[in-house]
């Protein structure tokens, strides 16, 4: 089973995304910021495959997390940054930081499904 | 090679110049060998007949010395190889040279005497001419080798010659076939006047012809259509060809440009991500379907809307390699649909209005009152509250479109990273708020001063007056007829209800009085605003489906019961349900969630009213976003009342409403219990 990571400070948006990837077969792991999500991640015992991450969280946003995760030392997952209407210059540095994707909120959560089938071969 | 044109030509030339090379060889070389072999007989004849002639002294006389002249004379000839001189009785008078030698031909001949007779045998080497014959032969041979080398040459030259002709026209058809296309910058030409350029000449004629009519239908394609067309690369830069209605939309429209350049100077943010989407599109990480998600499905220019839409186009191998960008000009049909939605709107209000048109007046007036609220709450829970009962409001009175705008708004602050709504959305709602009153208000006379009284209660206080009743009584029936009865509240609550109810398929019987209950509309406006969310509640959470009721042994039909009591202090609205009840366990699970305490009952029924908290998993548009309980609340607070909830799980739900009664209006102050007439 591939695990996916959901990193967002929101409850409602992890628990929609949780619901329609764990339904199509993908283990989740939930942090609630940045610094939330490092840790998870470091500490995780299944590899992680995919990270989806929320740009605005408290403590540490998603821009500084996918900086973070790239200097770790080790080739971190793949990164889809979600971001919210009306910033494409986030997007813009959320790519030079190193996410390799993003999705604009709020996302079809069948669409994020297909995107996380393609990203992790499952 | 093989097959083609040039073998074949090649082979038809190689074999008749073969055949005629080697046939005019052969032809006169063998005249020549005959003619060389002919002298030489000649010689030979003539050579005998001489010596036969000269030789008949010697054979007469015996004249060796003739003989020896008439030997050394002959054998002058170098070709003489042998001479002999034979009596008639066959004996040898003379001879030279070695007889019967290889190589030679042999003549004899008579010689005849008056009295003697005798053979002279001449034999002539026929070396020299076999060798002359040979080195003929030989020159022959190199000039028939050289005439045949240059022949085939030929042969090959001539047919590479056409063929090359010939095949040239054979790919360029097949290229116009293939490709529809001919390269401009290389016209095939071939000016020859034989066959082959009258083909090829009538040839580019045809094909101009043809790619002239294609291309022309295609310009009138381009020309005409409504829609804006245009293939763009995996780079973002569009193509040469495009419809002609985006150069009128755009001005120039150049092949090479950047698709979002069209939209940098009007949305700068929708020319953005489509930068950035088309981006995401072609380096492969999301699938397809996704990154097209992604794009903004409308953008800006000028004063107009457009729509798009992205077809990605495969290339030969089957990867991406660009995409059809259709743009739709919508602005037209934008307008036209706010037009027919505030139509809608209009019309559901004036069906209304020939019921209750009291309801309507009410309605444009709270929805003003509310509406300034949204636009100038300095709190942002004000403002979501404000938003929440103007969409329960104008869904109860069928304004089907205000309500939608307002759910849009609440949509909008869900997803918002700082809660606030988008400014557009708000515009939107303004827009349509005041187009829908603007409608209404020609048709109803827009005064606060009208009042609803009942002919009954009218006739009562003519009674008192004409009976001379005491003046505090007199004043306060009179005052008492400035109230509005909760009645006329409760009947469109229950009225809103009982529609609702149809809407999401439940039977639902609803029931409920206020007595003879008055209060000032002005004071309870916002709570029976606000009221719509518990009715609303009950209807849409509180009943459960069919199935379940009757599993748990309801009778199908659900019953909500809004009675309005009052005591001396106090007036009291009780909704009731016989419903599912509050489902406590999932209000904990939630109020944990949101970081709220969840120990006692008294904590449970106070996260039941925080603002977001919600049993629901599903926000639909009646319901669901934990917004409507907060706001009755505040509502009820701000009228000196508190609220109550008693919910039994399986059995029912009780929201219970206890306000001063003096909050029901200035007839109700001073006054004895005994002299209240409700």
């Amino acid at each position: 089973m591939a695990y996916v990571m959901l990193i967002d400070d929101s409850a409602t948006v992890r628990m929609q995304a949780a619901k329609a990837l764990s339904a199509a077969g993908f283990g989740i792991i939930e942090a609630t910021d940045g610094l939330d999500g490092l840790e998870k991640l470091a500490t995780s015992e299944d590899a992680i495959s995919l990270i989806v991450c929320d740009v605005n969280m408290p403590r540490m946003n998603g821009i500084d997390f996918v900086q973070a995760i790239a200097h770790s030392g080790a080739i971190p997952p793949p990164v889809i940054m979600l971001t919210t209407e009306g910033h494409p210059d986030l997007v813009r540095t959320a790519k030079a930081c190193g996410a390799r994707g993003w999705m604009v909120k709020p996302f079809k959560p069948e669409l994020l499904v297909a995107a996380a089938k393609k990203i992790t071969g499952a | 090679m093989r097959g083609s044109i040039h073998a074949k030509v090649f082979a038809l030339i190689a074999v008749v110049a073969i055949a005629l090379i080697i046939g005019l060889a052969s032809f006169f070389t063998g005249r020549y060998v005959d003619a060389t072999h002919r002298e030489l007989d000649e010689r030979l004849r003539i050579y005998s007949q001489l010596a036969a002639h000269e030789l008949v002294p010697v054979l007469e006389f015996d004249d060796r010395q003739t003989l020896r002249e008439i030997m050394a004379s002959l054998g002058a000839d170098e070709e003489v190889a042998a001479i002999a001189v034979y009596r008639d009785d066959g004996t040898l008078v003379g001879s030279r040279g070695e007889l019967g030698a290889p190589d030679t031909k042999r003549i004899a001949a008579l010689i005849h005497g008056h009295s003697t007779k005798g053979t002279v045998v001449i034999e002539m080497s026929t070396a020299l001419v076999d060798a002359e014959i040979a080195n003929a032969n030989r020159g022959t041979l190199l000039v028939t080798a050289l005439a045949l080398a240059l022949a085939l040459t030929g042969a090959w030259l001539v047919g590479r010659h056409l063929a090359v002709r010939l095949g040239s026209l054979a790919s360029m058809a097949s290229k116009v076939v293939a490709n529809a296309t001919m390269e401009s910058d290389t016209p095939f030409t071939d000016e020859s006047s034989d066959e082959i350029g009258r083909l090829s000449g009538s040839f580019n004629t045809m094909v101009g012809r043809l790619l002239a009519a294609q291309s022309r239908e295609i310009e009138l394609l381009l020309e005409n259509v409504t829609e804006g067309f245009v293939i763009v690369d995996a780079k973002g830069n569009m193509g040469a060809h495009h419809s002609a209605v985006m150069d009128r939309w755009f001005g120039s429209v150049e092949k090479g440009m950047p698709l979002w350049r069209l939209f940098a100077e009007h949305d700068p943010n929708a020319a953005a991500y489509l930068e950035l989407g088309w981006e995401a599109l072609f380096d492969g990480f999301l699938p397809p379907e996704v990154a097209l998600d992604q794009f903004p499905k409308r953008l800006k220019h000028g004063e107009s809307i457009f729509e798009l839409v992205i077809q990605p186009i495969k290339g030969e191998n089957g990867d991406v390699t660009s995409a059809l960008v259709v743009l739709t000009d919508v602005t037209a049909a934008i307008r036209r649909a706010e037009v027919d939605a505030t139509r809608g709107d209009v019309l559901a209000l004036c069906e209304r209005a020939l019921a209750d048109k009291s309801a309507v007046v009410d309605f444009v007036m709270e929805g003003d009152s509310i509406l300034r609220v949204i636009l100038e709450a300095e709190r942002l829970i004000e403002m979501k509250r404000a938003v929440h009962t103007l969409k329960g409001v104008a869904g109860q009175i069928g304004a089907v479109n205000i309500a939608a705008c307002c759910e849009t708004i609440e949509d909008g602050m869900v997803v918002s990273e700082t809660g606030k709504p988008r400014s557009q959305d708000v515009a939107t709602l303004t827009t349509r708020w005041q187009a829908l009153t603007a409608h209404l208000r020609t048709l109803f006379d827009r005064t606060s001063g009208e009042v609803y009284v009942e002919r009954v209660d009218l006739d009562q206080l003519l009674g008192r007056v004409e009976a001379h009743a005491p003046h505090a009584e007199l004043a306060r029936q009179t005052k008492l007829l400035r109230l509005e009865p909760m009645q006329v509240r409760l009947d469109r609550q229950k009225q809103a209800a009982d529609a609702l109810a149809k809407r999401l398929g439940k039977d639902i019987e609803i029931t409920g009085s206020a007595g003879r209950l008055r209060s000032d509309p002005a004071v309870w406006a916002p709570f029976w605003n606000a009221f719509t969310h518990v009715v609303r509640n009950a209807v849409d959470h509180g009943i459960e489906p069919v199935e379940k009721r009757l599993k748990r042994g309801k009778p199908a039909r659900a019953k909500i019961r809004i009675d309005i009591v009052r005591s001396s202090s106090c007036v009291m609205i009780g909704a009731t349900d016989d419903g599912g009840g509050i489902d406590w366990f999932k209000v904990a699970k939630k109020a944990v969630l949101h970081g709220l305490p969840a120990e006692t009952p008294a904590d449970l029924e106070s996260a039941l009213f925080f603002d977001g908290l919600s049993t629901c998993d599903d926000v639909n548009d009646v319901s669901g976003r934990g917004i409507g309980m907060g706001a009755i609340r505040a509502v009820t607070e701000s009228m000196g009342g508190t609220v109550a909830i008693e919910s039994r799980t399986g059995h029912g739900t009780t929201v219970r409403f206890t306000i001063p009664v003096t909050a029901l209006g200035d007839a109700y102050t001073d006054i004895s219990p005994r002299a209240v007439a409700a």
